[in-house]
């Protein structure tokens, strides 16, 4: 049994096992230890999206600490109401969205050696041809295959009609088939 | 490579996915019995969305909890400075509204003003000693440099945190 005088120190730090709703409602309430659970829970997906859509580590780990400062900042925007991860991962798809405008036009442009060429030794096949897929290409088979995002979400996220979605994911499916094809 | 398996081949992720006609669908699994390299272009369309779903989640740096953490942080430190100096900005309002008193205050002050002003150019005229300043005109002075300093403070903090946002 818990001792009383121990209560307000359980109370006080959410649990590891809320859910992230009533994580995001502790965390736009102010509770730093409810953000940090979040941190933790998706820091692994969202440096994975990043390590995927721009194959540069340093620039990976830049864009999942700012799709965790846009959390913080639109917390407010959240809706306790609705489930909290295709609202997160929307907001997540958009910082990588307008992260890709931002900054300068990546190495592969000016690199004659394609990226899956460059990346390290242990990437798989499928990993490199992604990386040297368009990336308006690239982030919707991302956003819908590897994280998991319905394709409305992927649509509103890209600012993108559906049947545009549909076709940018058929499309890079079947670049990516072509690659893996010629490699194998 | 024949021509038809090009056109087979442009449609095998449409027709994983069960978004071709019925009729289309009949005539590309006819192809694709018959043709054992398209097949193998089939089963690689196939796999693919699996394989993107189970692509490898790398490890995150360890530094990138911290470094989040100490910028979440540093955000909350400025909202709370931008509030701190509303507070100020309101503090300070509420002491010259007090200060002035409504009508009568504001006439007062315009009066006091009025005579400041004229005593000042009797001064320089050189008709009349140096006019003793009125004290309360003075902390009125002191109360309005004060907000218009915290004011531009707080504009300053407020453009600089506009412009983080929409970088």
């Amino acid at each position: 049994m818990v001792p009383d005088a121990a209560l307000p120190f359980f109370l006080a730090r959410p649990p590891q096992a809320s859910s992230p709703e009533e994580l995001a409602r502790a965390a736009r309430g102010g509770d730093p230890a409810a953000f940090e659970i979040l941190v933790k829970r998706y820091e692994r997906r969202v440096y994975g999206l990043a390590h995927h859509h721009l194959h540069d580590p340093d620039e990976a780990q830049d864009l999942a600490q700012e799709i965790f400062v846009r959390l913080y900042r639109n917390l407010d925007r959240f809706d306790p109401g609705r489930p909290f991860e295709p609202w997160f991962w929307r907001l997540a798809a958009n910082v990588a969205v307008n992260y890709g405008r931002r900054r300068p036009p990546p190495a592969s442009d000016r690199d004659p050696q394609p990226a899956a060429a460059r990346v390290p030794g242990e990437w798989l096949p499928l990993e490199g041809a992604l990386a040297d897929l368009d990336p308006g290409l690239r982030l919707p088979l991302l956003l819908h295959y590897y994280l998991d995002l319905g394709l409305a979400d992927v649509a509103t996220a890209l600012e993108l009609s559906l049947p545009a979605v549909k076709s940018r994911l058929h499309r890079g499916r079947r670049l990516l088939r072509r690659a893996l094809s010629e490699e194998g | 490579m024949a021509g038809s398996c090009l056109a087979v081949r442009a449609q095998l992720e449409a027709l994983v996915d069960g978004e071709v006609s019925e009729r289309t669908a009949r005539l590309l699994r006819a192809h694709l019995t018959q043709c054992p390299e398209c097949r193998e272009h089939y089963a690689a369309a196939a796999s693919l969305p699996g394989r993107l779903r189970t692509l490898g989640s790398p490890e995150p740096p360890p530094t990138l909890l911290a470094a989040t953490l100490r910028e979440v942080g540093r955000e909350r430190a400025g909202a709370l400075q931008i509030w701190g100096l509303f507070a100020a900005e309101v503090a300070l309002v509420l002491i010259a509204a007090w200060y002035l008193s409504g009508l009568s205050g504001l006439l007062e002050l315009a009066g006091h003003t009025a005579g400041d002003v004229g005593g000042w150019l009797s001064w320089f005229g050189g008709q009349a000693a140096v006019p003793a300043p009125v004290a309360n005109d003075l902390f009125l002075l002191l109360i309005c440099g004060l907000l218009v300093l915290v004011t531009l403070c707080h504009l300053v903090l407020l453009s600089r945190r506009g412009s983080a946002h929409t970088s």
